[in-house]
């Protein structure tokens, strides 16, 4: 699943969680965010919680392709699991 | 400029504006305990986010002034006139230290040396015991031997995110502060994907944090979402609050996280307790009560409004266009909802110009301060009252007026009000009043500034103004000619140039000023009784209710609120004039302008003729129009540089039919006419 935007917010929160939901009847889900440079608090909370769900039903998940940018702003929310996954 | 940066600009001018206004207030109405709290909060805010910011000049300086200010709440330091003089100078010297702060310049040799008298003053001030802390709190600071390990617990409430602020942003600000030792998000109660509602916050965090500086200074990273979050701040050797803690969070194994994020306080749960509870509850509730106190207020900028402003202009003249080409029509429904459309435009426009109306008083109190200083510095003693601060005025023609004003008060202080011995001397009180007073009046709002000095000397002006070439030797001139003349360029009449005024500068720029917003202003004086000053302004400048008429080919707008009235100007009248200008109406004289001759307009169409009355301050006269269209909501457009010198006109609109119509000065018009009954 590649996110084609560069800025994720509250405003796009809801129609990604419902993308997701569909996604979670596939065996896998990697999130290729090549064109992510921005997200907020909003979006780390879903991206944990689509973790968790994967999870749960032993079905990989991951999240590729963070750039530098991107990167920091996952580390300004100390959301430590998601950026493990990626390394 | 950064976003925290400028909310901390707005935020400390506010408080220093409170510490000001409360200085103030005491200098009148004696100390209290109020004013004393708003002076304490003052710094102690300032302090705070200076702090954050790394501003050393402006927390060192704004922590002693705190420390004194303390004492004075406790009632060790009494606060004397002489303090509250030192504390207006702390005031503008912290505005100084932070303006430096933010340019992120260096203290220059001034204000160092003004920072280092008002510490010394300040510490002179304190109680003995109490200097012996500050120097060692200094010290403390110096060392970096003082830094307290504090364990922070967030949990976002379920609607954090509809507060607005980013909890990453939030975070960021404990590395201003002091160093993070560790942090942990809290995502257990995130659930799975299809039982998370998005727009909901599940998250929190636990922070171990490392830091000098103050507990009210780490609550205050929070200070804007304190309803919108579970917070905990205590000292990570606090066992008791731990316990409190790891009870409250059981169910997302709090404990069993810290422990296995090596957090220092689960590390040290055998230690005994050798802190007091910091937070209570009952101190959380507090300052939530005080913040529910604060009437709820947006600071918006002044652009956004102009721009709304400029599209109701524009509605409005659309609107005009879609009644007129209903009247065309004669479609009645069409007609019903223009004027509806018309009166719900009135409503938003109203709306809109009151979010702009500000009381003048806010914005006037500063004057106090001003006279105050003045006053001080020519040894004179003011009694300075504003009256009708509460007056409601566009608070961008309160800003421009406001250094008008001042240079009049200025003017008033330094040359009307004589040197108290002088004044006892004369009979009179020796404390000189001088009052400013704001009140409307007929679609204006009048500002007058008298004192019960010595008045402005005629002679001495008359003798100056032909000395300088401004006047002729043999002119005949009255008296308000003469007063006029002080608002000439180069015209001053003190022999001796003080520092507050008479360098001669200044009062013209005090009319144009005063032009500039369309308004007027007027002097009338008696020689050792005072002088009063008489400033005339529009209430609004953008939209007006306008009342159109014709004359000629073309049509014209008068301001609805100078008019006072419309009569016929029937064969009576006519009879009446007899080749004059003149009608008597009611007993009284009334001149008349002929609106056809003094704009050279065409020959008139109609069988009537009709005069207007308007009245713009004292004076009245009547102006000869042919037809009466009746009211007219319109949008002052400006004019050319071709009409800039029409004397008469402030501007123009355009009508619903595509029309231009021409906007009347009235003021303007009025005084032509009494130059012309003058020759």
């Amino acid at each position: 699943m590649q996110i084609e935007k560069s800025e994720l917010t509250i405003y796009d929160v809801e129609s990604l969680h419902k993308q997701l939901l569909e996604e979670l009847k596939n065996d896998s889900l990697i999130i290729d965010m090549k064109n992510v440079n921005k997200l907020d608090a909003t979006i780390v909370q879903l991206l944990i919680s689509t973790q968790k769900s994967f999870q749960e039903s032993s079905k990989s998940f991951k999240i590729t392709n963070i750039n530098d940018e991107l990167l920091e702003v996952f580390k300004g929310y100390f959301c430590n699991t998601l950026i493990e996954e990626q390394v | 400029m950064n976003k925290e940066l400028k909310l901390f600009c707005e935020d400390s001018e506010e408080q220093l504006t409170f510490m000001e206004n409360a200085l103030i207030s005491m200098q009148e109405d004696g100390v209290d305990d109020e004013s004393i709290g708003a002076l304490f909060r003052a710094m102690h805010t300032i302090k705070g986010i200076a702090g954050m910011f790394g501003f050393d000049d402006v927390v060192d300086f704004t922590h002693t002034a705190e420390n004194l200010l303390s004492e004075v709440r406790n009632k060790k330091v009494e606060l004397s006139d002489n303090m509250i003089d030192t504390f207006l100078k702390v005031k503008d010297h912290t505005q100084n230290l932070i303006d430096l702060a933010v340019e992120n310049e260096p203290l220059d040799e001034d204000t160092r040396e003004t920072n280092e008298n008002l510490l010394k003053t300040l510490k002179e001030a304190l109680p003995q015991e109490k200097i012996v802390e500050v120097v060692e709190v200094v010290q403390n600071n110096d060392a970096e031997v003082n830094q307290t390990l504090w364990h922070i617990s967030l949990r976002l409430k379920k609607d954090f995110f509809t507060s607005g602020m980013d909890v990453a942003n939030i975070l960021s600000f404990f590395n201003i502060l002091g160093t993070l030792k560790k942090i942990v998000i809290i995502d257990s109660n995130i659930p799975d994907l299809s039982n998370l509602n998005p727009l909901e916050s599940y998250l929190g965090y636990e922070i171990e944090f490392l830091t000098d500086v103050a507990y009210s200074d780490i609550e205050e990273i929070f200070e804007f979402v304190l309803d919108d979050v579970n917070l905990y701040i205590f000292k990570s050797s606090n066992l008791e609050m731990t316990k409190t803690l790891l009870n409250n969070y059981q169910n997302e194994k709090l404990q069993e996280l810290l422990v296995k994020n090596n957090f220092s306080n689960v590390k040290d749960f055998k230690e005994p307790i050798k802190e007091e509870l910091t937070l209570t509850n009952e101190k959380f509730k507090d300052k939530k009560e005080k913040k529910k106190d604060k009437s709820f207020s947006l600071r918006v900028d002044s652009s956004k409004i102009d721009q709304l402003i400029n599209q109701i202009s524009e509605m409005v003249i659309e609107n005009a266009r879609i009644s007129q080409r209903a009247d065309n029509l004669d479609d009645t429904d069409l007609s019903e909802s223009a004027i509806i459309m018309t009166d719900m435009l009135e409503e938003i426009r109203t709306g809109i110009m009151n979010i702009r109306m500000v009381q003048v008083g806010d914005s006037f109190n500063k004057f106090k301060r001003i006279v105050h200083d003045v006053a001080k510095k020519v040894e004179k003693e003011i009694d300075f009252e504003i009256i009708g601060g509460d007056t409601e005025l566009d608070k961008m023609v309160v800003e421009k007026i406001s250094d008008p004003l001042i240079h009049m008060l200025r003017n008033s202080i330094d040359h009307g009000i004589e040197l108290p011995e002088v004044r006892e001397q004369q009979g009179k009180n020796k404390i000189g009043k001088v009052t400013l007073t704001i009140y409307p009046d007929a679609g204006t709002i009048v500002m007058e500034i008298r004192d019960d000095g010595k008045g402005l000397p005629k002679d001495k002006i008359l003798a100056k103004a032909i000395e300088k070439g401004l006047v002729k030797e043999d002119a005949n001139l009255s008296d308000k000619d003469i007063y006029n003349l002080i608002f000439e360029a180069g015209l001053s009449t003190t022999e001796e140039v003080s520092d507050i005024s008479g360098r001669g500068v200044g009062m013209d720029v005090v009319r144009r000023n005063i032009e500039d917003l369309r308004g007027t202003v007027d002097i009338s004086s008696t020689e050792g009784e005072g002088s009063l000053f008489v400033i005339r302004l529009p209430l609004t400048l953008a939209i007006i209710d306008g009342f159109l008429v014709q004359s000629g080919d073309t049509k014209y707008i008068i301001p609805i609120e100078m008019i006072q009235e419309c009569i016929e100007l029937d064969a009576r009248y006519k009879a009446q004039m007899n080749g004059n200008t003149f009608i008597n109406l009611r007993d009284s004289m009334l001149p008349l302008l002929d609106i056809r001759d003094y704009f050279n307009e065409s020959k008139s169409k109609s069988q009537r003729e009709n005069v207007v009355v308007v009245r713009y301050g004292d004076y009245k006269m009547g102006l000869i129009v042919d037809e009466l269209f009746g009211e007219f909501q319109t949008v002052i457009k400006p004019l050319g540089k071709v009409f800039r010198n029409v004397p008469g006109i402030s501007g123009g609109t355009i009508l619903g039919s595509g029309e231009i119509a021409v906007i009347f000065d009235i003021p303007k018009l009025i005084a032509h006419r009494l130059k012309d009954i003058k020759k």
